[in-house]
């Protein structure tokens, strides 16, 4: 009998729900999740960033930046406009007033946003800066982007502006500007090699690939972790369960589901 | 255990009610960009126009996730073509489905589906059927940030696969 109660409790309880991820804060990935079925609205767009951001639990969204051949920061994923708008070219390669005239080829027909007019009410932000014109096989101007992401700092001073880079050699002159900077690195091992950059404030990594205790040791040397790329119920678990300090989450309410 | 006990009176009250009083009992798997549902319906006698009643529930959400994730579905459906053992209909459904995302707070997300399309199958007392559809979905949940009900509309999409048998 008594080992019957046993058993019986062991299952119920194996059941439940792990409830301690209130410290892992959940953004939008590009907005309201980015090549998901059930988003509404297009990555990266105005409309996206609303829906994420009034979803009750969702700390912030992440978004994509890139350079348009005026100097000015657009929210663009892909290196290339073709497979999202119909257009031929890249951001870097079109000018303002170009781009100014974009529709993403979705259900909204949702404009493309400029960062200076993006509304981020009292929310906090991600910018994952996309450094290459792919157009041209080069690297776009840093100095450039700079002007834009401090400004947008400014516009919003309260709200915990991050920038996300790819590009190691961005890194120091990021670093300079006084914004807090996550580096994309591809696992734990390339992680490593900048844990010696003064300043630098988290990671950026795939879930996949790093472990719970690869991730608990980056924490352990002082650095915050983001993770992208949870979009199963399952892998939401297994990322939740590495105790990130962001997850950065394509299917929203899955996510708070296994938060909650 | 609260989805597995809902699981259970779903598929009781179906099947208690549809032994004596209906003409046709529908069971399927419907794929649409929420979800994969398991639904039950029953299928009222009729002329041209037949009216459909169901009840569902998301299998992601409600088995994966331990969230239930309800549906309940009214349908219409008008002969199109019967030859032999084929038939082809004509299919107009309203789905309405909900779930709670933020357990800490009571806000519930609602579904709302409007769907055109075809039901077409092989069979005569039971039947195999296919019941591909396109329409509209509308999202809404009270956001306490905005502090406002949101809305987000979107293209829709679903098919089901399923048997009936015909009273």
């Amino acid at each position: 009998m008594r080992f019957s109660l046993i058993t019986i409790a062991l299952v119920l309880f194996s059941c439940r729900k792990e409830k301690n991820f209130d410290a892992v804060q959940v953004f939008g990935h590009a907005g309201n999740g980015i090549e998901i079925s059930n988003s509404v609205y297009h990555d990266n767009s105005q409309e996206s960033v609303d829906l994420a951001l009034a979803q009750n639990g969702c700390d912030g969204v992440e978004v994509d930046i890139q350079l348009s051949k005026n100097g000015t920061a657009w929210l663009f994923h892909d290196l290339g406009l073709e497979a999202e708008t119909g257009e031929t070219g890249c951001i870097p390669s079109k000018t303002d007033a170009e781009l100014e005239k974009i529709r993403y080829q979705s259900f909204h027909k949702e404009k493309l946003v400029r960062l200076d007019e993006l509304q981020l009410y009292s929310k906090a932000v991600f910018l994952d800066l996309k450094h290459v014109n792919s157009c041209e096989g080069e690297t776009v101007p840093l100095d450039e982007l700079l002007d834009d992401l401090l400004a947008f700092r400014d516009k919003y001073p309260a709200n915990g502006v991050r920038l996300i880079t790819f590009n190691s050699e961005w890194i120091d002159a990021l670093l300079a500007s006084g914004m807090e900077i996550y580096y994309e690195a591809l696992n734990y091992e390339d992680a490593l090699k900048y844990v010696s950059k003064p300043g630098l404030k988290g990671f950026v990594l795939k879930s996949e690939n790093i472990t719970k205790e690869e991730l608990a040791d980056l924490r352990n040397k002082g650095f915050q972790t983001v993770l992208f790329e949870a979009r199963s119920p399952r892998g939401i678990r297994t990322a939740l369960r590495k105790y990130p300090d962001y997850l950065l989450a394509d299917d929203i309410k899955a996510t708070l589901i296994e938060k909650y | 255990m609260k989805p597995r006990f809902l699981i259970c009176c779903f598929f009781s009250v179906v099947f208690s009610y549809g032994q004596d009083s209906l003409r046709q009992l529908n069971i399927g798997v419907r794929m649409n960009r929420l979800d994969f549902f398991t639904e039950a319906s029953v299928l009222f006698p009729g002329n041209t126009i037949r009216q459909e009643l169901g009840l569902g529930f998301g299998i992601n959400r409600t088995v994966f996730q331990q969230r239930a994730f309800p549906e309940v579905f009214y349908g219409l459906r008008s002969n199109f073509k019967s030859r032999g053992i084929f038939f082809c209909q004509g299919t107009a459904n309203y789905q309405l489905s909900f779930f709670q995302v933020n357990k800490q707070q009571s806000e519930l997300h609602f579904f709302n589906e409007i769907l055109l399309g075809t039901h077409m199958g092989i069979g005569r007392k039971y039947a195999f059927f296919f019941q591909p559809q396109i329409g509209f979905q509308a999202e809404t949940f009270h956001s306490d940030f905005f502090k406002r009900v949101e809305t987000g509309f979107s293209f829709a999409y679903s098919a089901k696969i399923g048997i009936s048998h015909a009273f």
